[in-house]
């Protein structure tokens, strides 16, 4: 198969990369609550676990308190 | 955009917490563009969490001097949890980016408008000519272009010296200009 020649190939990758770092700040991009979580995980921010119910903790509390 | 070394660097001295989260803030969206066509787009954000927070507890062992080497280190572990994520799912890992996954993106932004016609005529182009590349012409160019990572890491994650990486890249680049 003959491929199409393509100019400057390089040029049309580095937009493609932009194209889909445009589309991750627009709907993919780290949540506040996702930040949160981290934040609380690395011990920016504290969690008072008594004022949240088990159910309410973040998930990433559920899941990883036992880990950290 | 602040440069993510300085502060990473900073963070090694001082060990600051507080410019930690704000390092993985600033990281994320590279960590996103990784993740993009290796796994489906609704599980991003889980393993998305579990790869920045493998990058903070291991940031102070992190003994790189450049901001590729960083990003270089950060995909290591983007890889090894995209590994897993699959592993746990019984998948095979997806070592090369789902071109087709990354097209929909493409056209996801076009009909949103959120890119020029300009950039998402290139973009499509791009993507076509990943499509008719060898699937490690592919992943060289990606890397280089896409991820914009250096040719020593390239060249790390091949197992390759850097001058390897850019004949290598440059022969891949040959054969699209050349016409096949």
């Amino acid at each position: 198969m003959t491929k199409k020649k393509i100019e400057d190939p390089a040029k049309k990758l580095r937009k493609l990369g932009k194209v889909l770092r445009k589309e991750i700040n627009e709907g993919l991009s780290l949540t506040k609550k996702e930040m949160g979580d981290i934040r609380a995980a690395i011990g920016v921010q504290k969690v008072n676990y008594q004022k949240h119910k088990e159910k309410d903790k973040p998930e990433l509390f559920r899941r990883r308190k036992h880990e950290l | 955009m602040p440069d993510v070394f300085l502060m990473v660097d900073e963070y090694r001295k001082s060990g600051d917490r507080a410019l930690l989260g704000e390092i993985l803030k600033t990281i994320s969206e590279d960590v996103t563009l990784y993740l993009l066509g290796r796994i489906p787009k609704n599980d991003v954000p889980d393993v998305r969490q579990d790869i920045l927070l493998e990058i903070a507890q291991g940031l102070s062992r992190f003994r790189g001097t450049t901001r590729e080497q960083f990003f270089s280190w950060c995909y290591v572990i983007a890889r090894a949890a995209t590994a897993n994520y699959h592993r746990k799912r019984d998948r095979q890992p997806q070592t090369h980016p789902d071109l087709e996954a990354l097209l929909a993106i493409v056209e996801q932004s076009a009909v949103r408008s959120r890119s020029s016609e300009e950039d998402i005529r290139d973009a499509r182009e791009a993507i076509e000519l990943l499509q008719s590349l060898d699937p490690e012409c592919a992943d060289l160019l990606f890397k280089r272009y896409v991820l914009e990572l250096g040719l020593d890491e390239i060249g790390e994650q091949h197992g390759i010296t850097a001058n390897a990486a850019r004949m290598r890249i440059s022969r891949c680049e040959g054969t699209l200009s050349d016409g096949g």
